[in-house]
């Protein structure tokens, strides 16, 4: 009995050290508890404040606004009324050294191509045809981390350099179109930029920087059903573009009663051998209008690719159709590939010999020049579907567990 | 055999000693671990057949953190080091690997490799419009604290490389 006691005496500080244990397990399981729902708090918190400071901060509240935005998420549209200002009052006083020398150069662009009694639309033209002449594309614009300079989105960089991306063609040209006082604005989306030009009382939209390789007018006063194939942008902000007297394709269409009319033009531009934009406009009550539209473009796409072929040159074409003052009006472009690099004599046989060196045994070397032009042995229908397969369309998302 | 219950009974307090510690120290958090996001990143681009001329930023380098940007728009507290191979010629492809400081915001990693896939394709859409197929068609993948992407026609090989690293 006596050892039993004992035995419960020495058993004593062990229980009572299990027990603070015990209660120190809780305890802390119980902080840990209490630490992670703060934790997770705080954190939505945080994430509310920061939303809200971004809103205020970074102006990231969707509004949209004319100067003072990135395009690409790297081109910052910057307002250069300071510098037309100057022109204007011959007062460069307020400027920088940039803004003087900016104001130099774009003074002698106006000097060399503005005439007195030019009417603003002449003045828009000379500007468009001179920027289209002398500019060029800033290359690195679709690298994932951006190889151009922020000279190439101002007018400064751009008339120095004679290169630009989008923003910096914009920018320049609604200097000139400032200098000139006729109003112009910077339209943007996320991811290309442009522009807006008042031309008595109505607005047209003007890309130069997609027509500075070609200078053909394809992107020239458009209005808003023509500018909306290939563009978008917050209609609820700009001013709607609803003009015809000098929208370009509209006044250099084509008044045609049917689609037949169309080949004759097409084949005509085809021996030009020359890239060329031709506009349609289609005046019929035809009620099978848009079936008889598509067959006719089928049938000429295969005659164009034809004649290319015949002819052994690169030739493609593509077009839009908008509905333009109630008919609709067609842009075809007929791109002859002048652009495009050809191989030299000494290249293609190089080509052929390591060909010939691997097939020699199976291959004879014909199909390499003419045919249908393609280098690649012609399969490329079957070439493609395997890519698409590969890439199997949309954005896909996997997850490896 | 007394001796055995003795020690016995010394281990048991001994053991929940040491649970009580572990659970102590379970309150600090934890830093996270896991393959390195470059070796990984590095794995992958050679396994890539196909690829045009890339050129390679990861979180070492000198603005490695300043230009994560153009990757992800992830909060950079969030990253504990990433890989981004892109290429050099403005075509659409890349590859790339985030390493997080904790699984938890892999789904959070993965929203904005979409979002930045996205802008690609717009952007493609406008200026290299054959490229724009090439950069929807982006994989996202993700196993523990990694995430990757990849954008390329032959995408099968980079995707096996990257899986394979979560094997070994």
């Amino acid at each position: 009995m006596e050892e039993q006691v004992q035995k419960k005496r020495s058993r004593a500080p062990l229980v009572i050290l299990a027990a603070v244990l015990c209660l120190g397990m809780a305890a802390s399981c119980a902080i840990s508890g209490l630490a992670l729902w703060q934790i997770t708090r705080q954190g939505s918190q945080i994430t509310q404040l920061s939303a809200q400071i971004s809103l205020v901060v970074d102006g990231e509240d969707h509004v949209t606004q004319e100067d003072g935005v990135k395009v690409a998420g790297e081109y910052m549209i910057l307002s250069t009324l300071p510098i037309s200002d100057a022109y204007k009052s011959g007062d460069d006083s307020a400027l920088d050294d940039e803004q003087k020398e900016t104001l130099e150069m774009a003074s002698a662009v106006l000097d060399e191509i503005i005439e007195d009694g030019m009417t603003g639309y002449e003045k828009e033209k000379a500007v468009y045809d001179w920027m289209c002449a002398n500019l060029r594309h800033e290359g690195g614009v679709t690298v994932a981390v951006p190889t151009t300079s922020e000279e190439s989105s101002r007018p400064h960089g751009v008339l120095k350099y004679k290169s630009a991306v989008c923003v910096g063609f914009a920018t320049t040209f609604r200097l000139f179109m400032q200098m000139m006082d006729i109003e112009c604005k910077v339209v943007h989306n996320s991811y290309h930029s442009w522009d807006l030009v008042n031309l008595d009382g109505e607005w047209y939209h003007t890309d130069i920087y997609s027509d500075v390789d070609t200078g053909n007018y394809a992107n020239f006063n458009m209005n808003d059903s023509l500018c909306q194939y290939n563009h978008n942008w917050d209609t609820s902000f700009f001013p709607a573009a609803n003009g015809l007297t000098y929208c370009y394709a509209y006044q250099n269409a084509v008044k045609i009663t049917g689609p037949c009319d169309m080949p004759a033009y097409l084949r005509q531009a085809a021996d030009n051998g020359k890239t060329a934009t031709l506009y349609f406009l289609i005046d019929s009550t035809d009620e099978n209008l848009s079936t008889a539209m598509d067959e006719m473009m089928m049938q000429l796409d295969s005659a164009i690719s034809q004649y290319a072929a015949t002819k052994g040159s690169d030739m493609y074409m593509y077009y839009s159709t908008a509905g333009v003052d109630g008919k609709p009006l067609l842009t075809v472009t007929l791109d002859c590939g002048e652009q495009s690099e050809r191989l030299t004599e000494e290249e293609r046989e190089r080509i052929q010999q390591a060909v010939e060196d691997a097939f020699g045994d199976v291959w004879n070397g014909e199909g390499g020049e003419g045919g249908d032009g393609n280098y690649w042995g012609g399969d490329t229908a079957e070439a493609g579907s395997q890519i698409e397969e590969y890439i199997g369309g949309n954005s896909g998302c996997v997850t490896f567990n | 055999m007394c001796d055995l219950q003795l020690t016995k009974r010394r281990l048991i307090p001994l053991a929940a000693l040491v649970l009580a510690l572990c659970l102590l120290t379970a309150c600090s958090g934890t830093k996270s671990a896991g393959a390195d996001p470059i070796a990984v990143g590095e794995a992958m681009l050679q396994a890539a057949e196909g690829l045009p001329e890339m050129s390679v930023l990861t979180s070492e380098s000198e603005d490695g953190e300043e230009l994560f940007h153009y990757l992800s728009d992830l909060d950079y507290d969030k990253v504990d080091g990433y890989y981004f191979a892109y290429a050099a010629g403005g075509t659409a492809e890349e590859i790339a690997v985030i390493r997080l400081g904790s699984e938890s915001d892999a789904e959070e990693a993965m929203e904005s490799l979409r979002r930045h896939v996205q802008n690609r394709v717009g952007l493609f859409q406008y200026y290299e419009p054959e490229q724009a197929e090439v950069a929807g068609g982006g994989q996202i993948l993700t196993q523990g604290n990694l995430v990757a992407l990849v954008i390329s026609p032959q995408d099968g090989a980079p995707i096996n490389a990257f899986r394979d690293y979560g094997k070994s």
